[in-house]
């Protein structure tokens, strides 16, 4: 296990290193001159040369590109064209909101996408399971905007019992409609892999020993099946955790929700790249850290799983 | 269960049929040009005229619709082909020369599939001036990755079957390995993939439209009608909802022949369709 996890963050490096380059080299061919951008509209030519050689813009571009895995590795991620302020103060303020969110929505989508699983696997193909799968196909069809804007609609405004957007105070009720819209299509996910892992569990031949041993259904259940079924379940709950954090942007755009998903798209209309790339570069090692976790958990979880 | 009789692949069909036909024949069907103003019919609720209603230059939402699927379909079908054709000789490479290139090609795959899908195809439609190019450029730039890896897999397993080392003894050249050999085996997997990803490539662009980064204003893309259509949300929300409608069960049709095809062709769902 040991080594497994050591080889695991050895195979990291090389993937993050790339991911750095990558979102380096996009962030410096986009269109335009970033001094300019930096000085703005009125700033004067010395100006602009002044900011240029203050942020080595007049350097060839491989040295800017060491200069920027130096400041990297200092945790400086550049200053915000806009705010003037430190591109990882902007992520230290806006990233709670975004996580606050998450967190929301998993446990409203684990919550439900487990019992409607769950139900459905126990009454296979009767009218409750074939309800339920059908409902789960719809919303994982369902765009976050099309549900938000529906409710928003319906919710908010017609019947007023939700704020529509924003986030207020920060009381629960601001959160409930995001979270629902985000949430969805987790639900019908996990409800659909709930379902097939526990049919399969349920069709193996412990189980039909653990019965037979005359073990009350609910023990065999809960014990041996859901035990066993839980696993890859766990896997998607983990993996849709780690999306959601990296960048709800539509969710977070379409309710006013502050978090960080909703700055990029403010720092895209504004074309301030060093929070752009900063934010796409903060969300990517978020992304590929929780999914690092989310392998050496399963493989913890379920021993069967050998990594060779 | 066969193709002709899952209800997925019917209902799926019919209405991926229902939405080329009205792509293709839109010019024919919409009773509005989709650009034609009139300031003094703004924001009419649905109407016998008009009847998803009015937006608020007076433009009719019915028509703008309309003109929405070819924008969608369009990119949609041209992104998942062209990341098909790119996926394929990538992962068919990949696995069949092995050794260097094999590594280097996973390590861009590794890469590429290590972001976050939406906020790659963010970052990199910003490098493009805003419009369609940008779409079609940065999702192409992203979906070809995921039918590599699978196509690389199914390389994998073909290369050391009896057929292939057969045609290898009779003298076969490697591209003819390949593509007479190894290809047609692959077609369901690849099929599956372009139909299940079409739905992600279509919503996609709406994302990226909606966010202002695709289809300039006044193009009719969903995305877009949606963004401007969700400020008038209070006074019209016609202006929105009928668009989002569109996408919701285009996006639903797409995934219902998806599934279904995977149902029928690949029962035991081997592969990650990503």
């Amino acid at each position: 296990m040991t080594s497994y996890i050591i080889r695991r963050l050895l195979l990291m490096i090389p993937v993050l290193w790339g991911v750095v380059t990558l979102t380096f080299f996009l962030s410096r061919m986009v269109p335009g001159d970033p001094a300019d951008a930096m000085a703005g509209q009125r700033a004067t030519e010395e100006q602009r040369q002044a900011i240029r050689v203050k942020y080595g813009f007049d350097r060839p571009i491989l040295v800017q590109y060491g200069l920027y895995l130096v400041r990297l590795a200092q945790g400086d991620l550049g200053i915000s064209y806009d705010s003037h302020r430190p591109v990882t103060t902007i992520i230290a303020e806006r990233f709670p909101y975004t996580f606050k969110l998450a967190f929301s929505a998993m446990v409203l989508a684990t919550i439900l996408g487990l019992l409607t699983g769950l139900i459905s696997a126990l009454m296979p193909n009767s009218w409750i399971d074939r309800t339920a799968m059908m409902l789960s196909l719809l919303g994982i069809s369902t765009p976050v905007f099309w549900l938000g804007l529906l409710m928003m609609y319906f919710v908010s405004i017609k019947l007023q019992w939700l704020p529509p957007s924003g986030f207020g105070n920060g009381s629960l009720r601001y959160l409930v409609l995001p979270a629902i819209a985000l949430g969805t299509q987790s639900v019908a996910f996990l409800a659909r892999m709930t379902r097939t892992s526990m049919l399969e569990v349920l069709s193996e031949d412990y189980i039909t020993t653990a019965r037979a041993k005359g073990m009350s259904p609910v023990w065999v259940i809960g014990k041996h099946g859901l035990a066993n079924a839980i696993i890859p379940v766990l896997t998607i709950i983990g993996l849709d955790f780690a999306s959601y954090l990296s960048g709800s942007v539509l969710t977070e755009t379409v309710f006013s929700w502050p978090g960080l998903g909703r700055h990029i798209v403010t720092a895209i209309a504004q074309r301030d790249y060093p929070v752009i790339n900063g934010t796409v570069l903060f969300f990517a090692m978020i992304f590929i850290l929780i999914n690092l976790l989310v392998d050496i958990l399963y493989a913890y979880l379920d021993p069967r799983i050998r990594y060779d | 269960m066969r193709l002709t009789t899952h209800p997925y692949i019917r209902f799926g069909t019919a209405f991926c049929l229902l939405l080329i036909l009205t792509a293709v024949f839109t010019p024919w069907i919409a009773p509005y040009p989709p650009d034609e103003i009139d300031k003094r019919a703004r924001y009419q609720p649905p109407s016998r005229e008009h009847w998803f209603g009015t937006d608020e230059v007076g433009r009719d939402v019915f028509s703008r619709v309309l003109y929405g699927s070819q924008i969608s379909l369009g990119i949609g079908v041209s992104t998942r082909t062209f990341g098909l054709v790119i996926g394929i000789c990538v992962g068919a490479l990949s696995g069949y020369l092995g050794g260097k290139v094999d590594m280097l090609l996973q390590r861009v795959i590794d890469i590429t599939l290590a972001f976050p899908f939406f906020l790659l195809v963010v970052a990199i439609a910003m490098i493009f001036p805003q419009g369609l190019t940008a779409v079609f450029f940065s999702l192409a730039a992203v979906m070809w990755a995921g039918m590599a890896r699978l196509m690389r897999a199914q390389v994998l397993v073909a290369k050391n079957k009896e057929y292939v080392q057969a045609a290898k003894a009779f003298g076969a050249s490697t591209p003819r390995i390949l593509f007479r050999h190894i290809l047609p085996n692959c077609l369901a997997v690849a099929l599956i993939w372009w139909t299940l990803g079409l739905a992600q490539a279509i919503m996609a662009e709406a994302g990226l439209s909606f966010l202002g980064l695709g289809a300039q204003p006044p193009a009719p893309s969903w995305g877009g009608m949606i963004n401007y259509g969700s400020q008038a949300i209070r006074v019209a929300p016609w202006v929105s909802l009928f668009p989002a409608a569109a996408l919701a069960l285009t996006v639903l049709a797409f995934n219902l022949l998806g599934e279904g095809l995977r149902d029928c062709l690949d029962p035991k769902n081997q592969h990650h369709y990503s």
